[in-house]
């Protein structure tokens, strides 16, 4: 017992930005924002300081390949934030390229995940559609226990082009690592970009992402993102608008006991005529006295002086359905421009007794009613994901309400991590 | 007996206000038994309580039917034995479709009676059948479950639900309010067509005009939670006639 206290005592002696620093051959590197930063307000990162820094990349291709979806046509897979060119498919591509010769330039950063970013080692993956309709899978896999991973996504289409880009991020059965990756997204003026994003990594897993994105004038963004996995799993956005850019965003957050899904937005709109239309559902399930499931939605609009007539709305919509469950919705408006229409709008419910009972009276099970309420809840807004993504979105919906609920490690089990030392 | 109603006491949960205070009612197989009333009577209540609506105390009698003991049922359970309730205000369901909604239901019922379940093509023929009966258009079936429907529209979808889930007892709550005369007959007749010696009818109304159509066995007037005059088909009229208020006293 004596020996173990010990343990504990030296396990705090050495910050865990220093362990870092160390494994990732950097400098120094910064502390992790805590939830004294405002845009961690929410969103405590203390798992990721429970993990253990790891950067060997050792993987076995069979447990790669185990947990890959399958999907039609060009497809990279990106391992660790480096690409597997022999799991990788581009013959059919047309009208784009995809590189992945580039190297991170490591800049000096102050935000802290960016620092960690740019020590990782990972490629950075350069997608750009140049003409036509393109469609492109990135299949991102987190294997084993890499503290942190990920690389960068730098996406580009050009004014006649667009590209719809499915991004799958799984990880291995023992996936246990931190992802913190960055993508970087340029839409040319005219150009068409539809993100789907389909996060279905294990439940011991943490994901914060940087997405930046700029869209040129007349551009059209259209992004749907599906949370399911992670422990904790954040991406966070900071989008520009040019004059009559349009931006639709939504969300579904599918969230269990002890998992934390954060979307964090800030839309700029810096020039006249932008529409953003931003629209975000949770679904919060959970066992009966467990650690309950989280909701973290952050969403701002900021409109330049310059930037009359922007037309931009958000909701977020949350459905508890299991006590414990909670959101954290935060919107917020920064308006410079007098002639705008912004609103924003948040609510949060649980499933009305007298819907429940309308399908009783019809003789329906009350779990099979259950579902048909829940799913109608998220179908409402699977109708907004772009097409080519619409039967897989739906498919992995319907399979998260078919399974049951899961459980997420408990915070306590992880902070008596110490196996570090032994190395 | 289909339904037997002995000394039925209901109040409610929360403020334990005193609803139904002893009502009886014996409802026998092929009968219809009207229930009228004042505002304000009981009378959803005694609906909502026979279907299984939670919120509810229980403070005395009990409920039979055909020989089950109703009150210790959940309220599906109730549905695939054979009860309908035809809700006064049916319930909005936004994002279900109408046709998920009337298969699940239907499916729910075949399972419980060891059926194999409907596939989309038999569920299809069988529901244009009776929607082209209660003149119900076909893209009806896209639509989600009473979500924008006219008050008309309501009351024919209850009554197509009826019609399809076959049941023994049949609650009809005030399925006549806020329908004009061509929509009242429509239902009537939907209501009439599925009249049969093993099936009963409880016909919830406030005006004597549904029963012009439904042709009751029976007449029931209920007032503050209380039966306080059955009699036959004329009692309806005399209803008309004198006002709730001349007939209780
Ligand atoms: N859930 C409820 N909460 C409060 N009062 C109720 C509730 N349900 C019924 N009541 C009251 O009980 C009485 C009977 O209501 P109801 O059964 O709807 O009557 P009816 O259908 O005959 O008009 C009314 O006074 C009504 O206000
Ligand atoms: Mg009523």
């Amino acid at each position: 017992m004596a020996a173990k206290a010990l343990t504990v005592v030296k396990a705090d002696a050495v910050p865990w930005p220093e362990r870092a620093a160390r494994v990732l051959g950097a400098a120094s590197l910064p502390p992790l924002p805590t939830p004294a930063d405002e845009a961690f307000h929410f969103t405590n990162l203390r798992p990721i300081s429970a993990l253990k820094p790891h950067r060997d990349s050792d993987w076995e291709l069979a447990d790669v390949a185990a947990v890959l979806p399958v999907v039609d046509g060009p497809q990279v897979v990106v391992v660790n934030g480096r690409v597997v060119p022999q799991l990788t498919v581009l013959d059919g591509l047309k009208g784009a390229s995809v590189r992945w010769d580039g190297v991170y330039p490591v800049p000096e950063v102050a935000e802290a995940l960016a620092a960690y970013h740019a020590h990782q080692g990972g490629q950075v993956v350069e997608i750009t559609a140049d003409e036509g309709e393109v469609v492109l899978h990135v299949i991102q896999v987190l294997a084993g226990a890499q503290v942190p991973s990920g690389g960068t996504l730098k996406v580009r289409v050009a004014a006649r082009a667009k590209l719809t880009l499915v991004e799958h991020l799984v990880g291995t059965a023992d996936a246990a690592g931190w992802w913190n990756d960055h993508v970087a997204l340029e839409v040319a003026a005219g150009g068409v970009l539809e993100q789907v994003l389909v996060q279905d990594l294990p439940l011991d897993a943490v994901l914060t992402r940087r997405q930046g994105g700029t869209f040129g004038s007349g551009a059209a963004y259209r992004a749907f993102t599906l949370q399911v996995g992670g422990r904790l799993a954040r991406v966070a956005s900071q989008f520009a608008c040019a004059e009559e850019a349009d931006i639709h965003h939504s969300g579904l957050a599918l969230a269990d006991d002890g998992q934390t899904h954060d979307t964090t937005l800030l839309l700029r709109h810096e020039d006249a005529g932008t529409a953003s239309h931003i629209r975000q559902r949770n679904i919060l399930r959970g066992k009966p006295g467990g650690k309950g499931a989280h909701a973290v939605f952050q969403g701002k609009f900021y409109v330049a002086q310059k930037a009359q007539k922007t037309d931009a709305y958000m909701l977020c919509e949350s459905l508890l359905l299991a006590e414990g469950a909670r959101v954290s919705a935060k919107p917020e408006l920064e308006i410079y421009a007098d002639d705008v229409k912004c609103s924003h709008g948040a609510s949060t419910g649980r499933l009305q007794p007298e819907q429940l009972f309308y399908l009783a009276a019809r003789g329906v099970p009350q779990a099979v009613a259950q579902r048909l309420l829940v799913a109608a809840f998220a179908d409402a807004l699977l109708d907004e994901a772009p097409a080519a993504a619409h039967a897989l979105l739906s498919a992995r919906v319907s399979r998260w309400l078919d399974g049951t609920p899961t459980v997420a490690p408990a915070d306590d089990t992880v902070e008596m991590n110490t196996d570090w030392l032994e190395d | 007996m289909m339904l037997t109603v002995n000394d039925l006491k209901i109040q409610l949960e929360g403020d334990r206000k005193k609803i139904l205070q002893g009502v009886s009612l014996s409802v026998g197989a092929g009968e219809v038994h009207a229930i009228m009333g004042p505002n304000g009577a009981g009378k959803s209540t005694l609906g909502y309580v026979l279907a299984g609506r939670e919120g509810y105390e229980v403070t005395g009698g009990s409920v039979d039917f055909d020989g089950q003991d109703l009150l210790e049922m959940e309220a599906d359970e109730r549905a695939r034995a054979g009860v309908f309730l035809a809700f006064q205000y049916p319930v909005e369901l936004p994002g279900v479709n109408v046709a998920t909604f009337l298969r699940t239901a239907l499916n729910a019922h075949r399972a419980a009676r060891g059926e194999k379940e409907l596939n989309a093509v038999e569920f299809l023929k069988l529901c244009r059948r009776e929607m082209q009966a209660l003149s119900m258009p076909e893209d009806f079936l896209q639509r989600s479950v009473n979500t924008g429907f006219s008050g008309g529209e309501k009351k024919r979808f209850e009554v197509l639900q009826m019609a399809l889930l076959e049941p023994k007892l049949c609650i009809l709550d005030e399925t006549d309010s806020g329908l004009d005369i061509d929509a009242l007959r429509i239902v009537a007749e939907g209501v009439n067509r599925l009249r049969d010696a093993g099936r009963s009818f409880v016909v919830i109304t406030h005006y004597q005009r549904l029963l012009e159509y439904i042709k009751p066995d029976h007449v029931h007037v209920l007032a503050a939670g209380r039966v306080v005059k059955s009699g036959g088909p004329e009692l309806a009229l005399e209803l008309e006639a004198k006002g709730y208020e001349g007939v209780a006293a």
